[in-house]
């Protein structure tokens, strides 16, 4: 799938995502995915802000070596910065049908490197996303509610971390908001779906935080 | 056991020699060094200055007991931002390549902050990585850290036993506890830290403690020894049992509001006391 596909395939992006912002799941249901899944938890190097945020995922997605003749597969970029080199990648994984989560690492990674960011999430995934928002800044000593509220595939409070990466309105659906700001979106692009998180769920995975593992489970089962 | 007191203590219009001297005249065999607290001993302070200090401290007949820092309440190791992480880890590494140059074997590192914002289970994940990852830079140079109690100012490792569990998912010999007995406020006592902890202490700060107070406004929780509410008795039959026989130094908090150089020799006496069991 080229740059050009992958536009098309955004725009006609009208599959609704199933039972969207609803339903809890049983934790029965969380085990395992069904179908064989292949996770594969991509480490983008010099690309990757938050090296815990690979620990976190690495600690807690499923290990479901393929038992079939058929399986899905999850493509999982933590803390990622500018993902230029692996848009070509992910679109194919997309195009094959696959999950693609894409963790933001562009809330604590300065000016320079959020621009690259933000340009590489537009030119290789159609995604536009704004500036960072610091949410603890000008609190004073207010106190505030600390958490993301995660709300499909099924709902989830994680520990904000401090600083997010807001995403524009655009094609696809809100699946997470700290506060009033959407901070995750997720989209079906040809016949595979794209979660992008611009708040980072791999810390609250490796400091062991159950229901971003149960989240992060269900996505891929979903 | 010898007893060292801060430099942070020196009066701010001293200088390092004359505090030295005082330090020395009140009987203490050591100081102890703060980077980051004082002009003469900072991040940019060049090897050949660290070197510097190191004579000066042997002309006036002491030695360094151990190098600690404040930097890491502003820099916590276990700070969200990479970038202030990375400058935690440095400040650690510059105490341990100081410590060497100095000529002691112990430095004193503030390992997390819970917050509001940084939750304490992030905190702990962090610190253990962060600590894992010094211990054999530490244990190459021969210096341990010691990883300060500050119960009430981190919320965080809370208990003798947390603390311990802690330090045993660190693993490694050269990451112990520098102990403070004043520290533990209300939330427990220092014979039972002491006896948990043994031979894991680097190093132990004496202070006492009034654990009614808390602390609000100018009036400090913490007060001079004998002072407070410290067992110090306790305290020191502890000490005994798991057979410490290294640094005890002095850090007080609250300061002489005259003849500051008075509460150098009376602290002094304080720790002869206590050392000698004269309770």
């Amino acid at each position: 799938m080229n740059r050009r596909e992958f536009l098309e395939s955004v725009a006609a992006a009208t599959v609704p995502l199933p039972a969207l912002g609803r339903s809890a799941v049983s934790t029965s249901q969380l085990e395992m995915p069904t179908v064989p899944t292949v996770c594969c938890v991509n480490d983008l190097g010099d690309e990757c802000a938050l090296r815990e945020s690979v620990l976190g995922y690495q600690s807690a997605v499923p290990i479901s070596p393929p038992g079939g003749r058929r399986w899905r597969t999850v493509f999982i970029y933590p803390g990622a910065l500018d993902v230029t080199g692996v848009g070509e990648s992910i679109r194919w994984n997309l195009r094959c049908g696959g999950t693609v989560i894409v963790e933001s690492g562009g809330a604590f990674a300065g000016h320079p490197h959020y621009g690259r960011h933000r340009h590489s999430l537009r030119e290789e995934l159609q995604l536009e996303v704004n500036a960072p928002v610091d949410l603890w800044s000008g609190s004073g000593n207010a106190p505030r509610t600390p958490y993301v509220q995660l709300t499909w595939p099924l709902p989830a409070a994680v520990r904000d971390f401090s600083r997010v990466v807001p995403v524009a309105d655009q094609p696809g659906d809100v699946i997470a908001w700290a506060g009033d700001v959407p901070v995750g979106l997720v989209r079906r692009v040809s016949r595979g779906t794209l979660v992008y998180l611009g708040t980072p769920l791999g810390p609250a995975l490796w400091a062991g935080d159950q229901q971003a593992r149960r989240w992060l489970h269900q996505v891929i089962a979903s | 056991m010898k007893k060292a007191i801060g430099d942070n203590m020196i009066p701010k219009d001293w200088g390092f020699e004359r505090g030295l001297d005082l330090i020395k005249q009140a009987g203490y065999d050591g100081v102890e060094l703060w980077l980051g607290d004082m002009p003469w001993f900072q991040m940019t302070t060049t090897d050949g200055d660290v070197r510097e200090l190191r004579r000066k401290v042997a002309n006036a007949g002491l030695v360094v007991s151990n190098v600690s820092t404040g930097l890491h309440w502003d820099a916590p190791l276990s700070a969200r931002d990479p970038a202030v992480r990375a400058k935690a880890t440095r400040i650690v590494e510059r105490q341990i390549e100081a410590a060497q140059m100095l000529g002691t074997d112990a430095i004193l590192v503030v390992a997390g902050l819970v917050t509001a914002e940084v939750p304490y289970t992030e905190v702990y994940q962090r610190c253990v990585e962060a600590l894992k990852a010094l211990a054999p830079t530490a244990a190459r140079a021969g210096v341990k850290i010691g990883c300060e109690n500050c119960n009430s100012e981190q919320r965080f490792l809370l208990s003798p036993r947390e603390f311990w569990e802690f330090l045993n998912d660190v693993n490694n010999p050269a990451v112990g506890i520098h102990l403070d007995v004043g520290n533990i406020h209300d939330t427990g006592f220092a014979e039972q830290w002491i006896e948990i902890h043994g031979p894991r202490i680097t190093r132990i700060h004496l202070k006492d403690v009034l654990k009614h107070r808390g602390r609000s406004g100018d009036q400090s929780v913490y007060t001079n020894l004998f002072l407070g509410d410290n067992n110090w008795p306790a305290i020191r039959a502890a000490l005994t049992k798991v057979g410490y026989d290294g640094w005890l130094v002095a850090e007080m908090e609250a300061r002489y509001r005259f003849a500051p150089d008075q509460q150098f020799y009376d602290t002094a006496q304080a720790i002869d006391r206590l050392v000698a069991g004269r309770l």
